[in-house]
């Protein structure tokens, strides 16, 4: 065995077959050596970048340390405004993509006969598409006056009254945000592929013997053995959609009236608009902390788990 | 001996033809902006170093936020360009701290009066939230635009109308009439808060000009009763369907300019700056603006007044501390900076009719359509009397868009709107 773990040649000149090269030794300051390359690594980009933040945010008034940012933050209605419209793109968005994802897949991995990979490039077509062009092509999908949807109101006798979705506190996020799950879900649908064609065929050809057809065999064993590609994908998920800026900036600007905003574009207006740069750190801290928090509870929900235990697997047969 | 003298002899040459070539190199001087266009950037550019070989200018033009979010970054790891392109108020005094004071160069370019170039307005605007006693220039104006309404002449014609409305009740009739024609009446980008607020200050321009001006400069006097009467009449624009449905997530640029230089728009509000596409378009109708006119905010009673002109700095210009890096470097970037004000590269900018120059005098250099010359005239005249057109705090300037959508869309009244600005304003002002 190599250094690498390769296999030397037959015939090479050194080491016995099997013998292991020990370059620093096994001991904890070999250890620490080995990881000392990805530890100033994670330093210097993830590590300092977070602790400046932080200390950033511990800037007040006429430079005084504190925490005035965070009181700031509590009496603003539009940083509330944007930590409930950020839980509602987690929210919103992880249920439609799981749901539409999981979905395609089952139809594709099991009902489609023919043309599978078609169907998951075609699914999978939006995700390289430029975020800008698509809030492009969905503003004026939107646009009343003139935009298809409109065309197709009109079509139909209801032009007055169509919706001005994006001109419209209310529905304001909620289109955006159908627009994401719209880019997103062919990500869903590939894991989703890729997670029902690694169980094992046995186990299925077995349920189906037990009597578990259709609906019963999606729910009670296709979906159990995909709780790894869940549990990956709510995370993913949940990052993806706390950390969404370009379409909601390009299709509202986080407006009208700031119904739109979520804390990662209110961070870039108190930034970098308002020049308020303490204020917009201490956002980024609590958008931090709040995606720490969502991810630690989803893998407290999923038992830190990824794939199903082996009784599970037993017991979903 | 003869080959250690052959090869010192090309040794020797060797190091001439190097220093003769540093010597040669042209300085370059770099230069970031989001205006003008970039191919108008790059013709001034081309144009300047025409005129002085020995320069070679280094231009960056991106879009405006990619424009803000490159200078604040340069700005913190200290690489900040030696020229930036910068409006007045907040942007520049953000920078002030890396910007050279410009009275002594300014009077070294154009003479110890050189104030007299320029606009009263203009010069007031770019030393706008200057500290109390500072009386140096920290940015020049290049460019000027005043604000106003434009209109369509085919469409107006189309829907049977002969002239701009004298009065608002006429704007919602005419509207309505433009609507029943096909067209959108008036296009307001209500998603664009600069335009929102533009609007909003033209019409506070008619119901109380001094407390709107004193805003602009940092005093809280929003829920003043001129202030409230002009948020009334811009609830009005969307109860009484003058701005198209949905305006609240409409964009007026692109969206708004393109639908109005297509000729589906019978109405918006713009500014100076839309003579340039005189310059970007091959339709007759643009290109000589024949197509087009323009009107202020009409008067919001009849047998009024339409509003006073708004109007300011467009673009102006900064030299960062970076450009003393080098003698050489400074100079040249003294020279640039006179030349994109009132030389080779304003003079590009304006043969465009980019916006209206800042500097006083200076003409296009090709003879303009009698409309096109008509209207361009007319902006320098108005120019030279508007009333300041930018609101210096960008919180107060966020806050104010973020509650006049908020009246738009009905979710507030424009009291509440008002005191929800007034709060932000005095805040800001007490820090």
């Amino acid at each position: 065995m190599g250094v690498w773990g390769l296999k030397a040649p037959a015939g090479s000149r050194g080491r016995a077959p099997g013998q292991r090269t020990r370059v620093l030794g096994a001991g904890p300051v070999a250890s620490a050596l080995y990881v000392a390359p990805a530890f100033v690594l994670f330093a210097a980009f993830i590590l300092f970048p977070i602790l400046s933040n932080i200390g950033a945010s511990l800037v007040g008034a006429h430079g005084r340390p504190g925490f005035a940012n965070y009181a700031v933050a509590a009496q603003d209605p539009v940083f509330w405004t944007a930590l409930e419209n950020s839980l509602i793109w987690v929210a919103v968005s992880l249920i439609l993509e799981i749901a539409a994802g999981f979905a395609l897949a089952v139809l594709i991995e099991l009902y489609l006969a023919r043309g599978r990979a078609i169907f998951r490039t075609l699914l999978f077509l939006p995700m390289v598409i430029t975020p800008s062009v698509i809030a492009l092509v969905f503003t004026t999908l939107y646009a009343p006056d003139y935009g298809l949807l409109f065309g197709l109101f009109n079509w139909l006798g209801l032009a007055d009254s169509f919706p001005a979705l994006l001109g419209t506190p209310s529905t304001a996020t909620l289109a955006i945000i159908v627009v994401n799950v719209w880019q997103w879900s062919g990500f869903f649908v590939l894991m989703y592929c890729v997670g029902i064609a690694a169980i094992d065929r046995a186990l299925l050809d077995a349920a189906e013997i037990d009597g578990a057809r259709g609906l019963g065999r999606i729910r009670h064993i296709i979906w159990p053995l995909c709780r790894g590609t869940t549990v990956s994908l709510v995370v993913l998920g949940t990052i993806q959609a706390l950390q969404q800026f370009p379409l909601i900036y390009l299709m509202t600007e986080g407006g009208p009236a700031n119904a739109s905003q979520t804390l990662a574009t209110y961070i870039f207006q108190t930034g970098f608009s308002e020049n308020e740069m303490p204020y917009a750190s201490a956002i980024a801290v609590v958008l931090f902390v709040l995606a720490l928090v969502l991810v630690a509870v989803e893998y407290g929900l999923a038992g830190a788990r990824f794939a199903p235990s082996s009784r599970e697997s037993r017991d979903a047969v | 001996m003869l080959r250690f003298l052959r090869e010192a002899a090309f040794g020797l040459a060797g190091w001439l033809a190097l220093t003769a070539t540093a010597a040669a190199a042209p300085v370059t001087v770099t230069l970031w902006s989001w205006s003008p266009v970039a191919p108008t950037m790059a013709a001034m550019a081309a144009a300047i170093e025409k005129a002085h070989p020995d320069i070679r200018i280094d231009a960056t033009i991106q879009p405006h936020t990619a424009y803000f979010t490159a200078i604040k970054a340069a700005q913190a790891s200290g690489t900040l360009p030696d020229l930036i392109g910068l409006p007045p108020g907040a942007y520049t005094q953000e920078y002030r701290p890396d910007l050279e004071p410009l009275d002594a160069i300014a009077a070294d370019s154009w003479g110890a009066d050189w104030q007299k170039n320029f606009a009263p307005a203009l010069l007031t605007q770019a030393r706008l939230g200057n500290p109390k006693g500072d009386t140096q220039f920290y940015m020049l104006p290049q460019e000027a635009e005043v604000l106003n309404l434009w209109y369509s002449r085919a469409a107006f014609a189309r829907a049977g109308i002969a002239a701009p409305p004298a009065n608002f009740d006429e704007l919602v009739a005419d509207v309505a009439k433009l609507r029943k024609a096909g067209f959108i009446g008036f296009y307001q980008g209500g998603g664009t808060g600069l335009f929102d607020n533009w609007v909003f200050m033209q019409i506070a321009a008619q119901t109380d000009l001094a407390d709107l001006l004193a805003a602009e400069n940092g005093a809280a006097v929003w829920d003043k009763p001129g202030m409230l009467a002009a948020a009334k009449v811009w609830e009005q624009l969307f109860t009484r369907r003058v701005v198209q449905p949905g305006a609240l997530s409409a964009l007026q640029y692109p969206t708004g300019a393109n639908l109005f230089a297509a000729g589906r728009v019978g109405m918006i509000s713009l500014g100076s700056w839309w003579l340039q596409e005189t310059h970007l378009s091959t339709n007759p109708a643009l290109a000589t603006m024949s197509g087009y006119g323009k009107f202020f905010f009409p008067a919001l009673r009849e047998g009024g007044s339409a509003s006073p002109t708004l109007g300011g700095v467009d673009i102006g210009w900064g030299i960062t501390k970076n450009a003393a890096k080098s003698p050489a470097v400074e100079a040249a970037t003294k020279i640039v900076l006179k030349e994109l004000i009132s030389g080779a590269g304003e003079q590009v900018a304006l043969d465009q009719l980019n916006d209206l120059p800042a500097f006083n005098g200076m003409q296009p250099s090709a003879p303009l359509s009698p409309h096109l010359k008509a209207l361009y005239d007319t902006y320098i005249q108005e120019l030279a009397t508007a009333n300041p057109h930018q609101i210096g705090n960008p919180v107060v300037f966020n806050t104010l868009a973020a509650n006049l959508q908020a009246v738009g869309a009905g979710t507030k009244t424009p009291e509440a709107a008002m005191q929800a600005v007034q709060k932000v304003a005095a805040a800001q002002a007490a820090n």
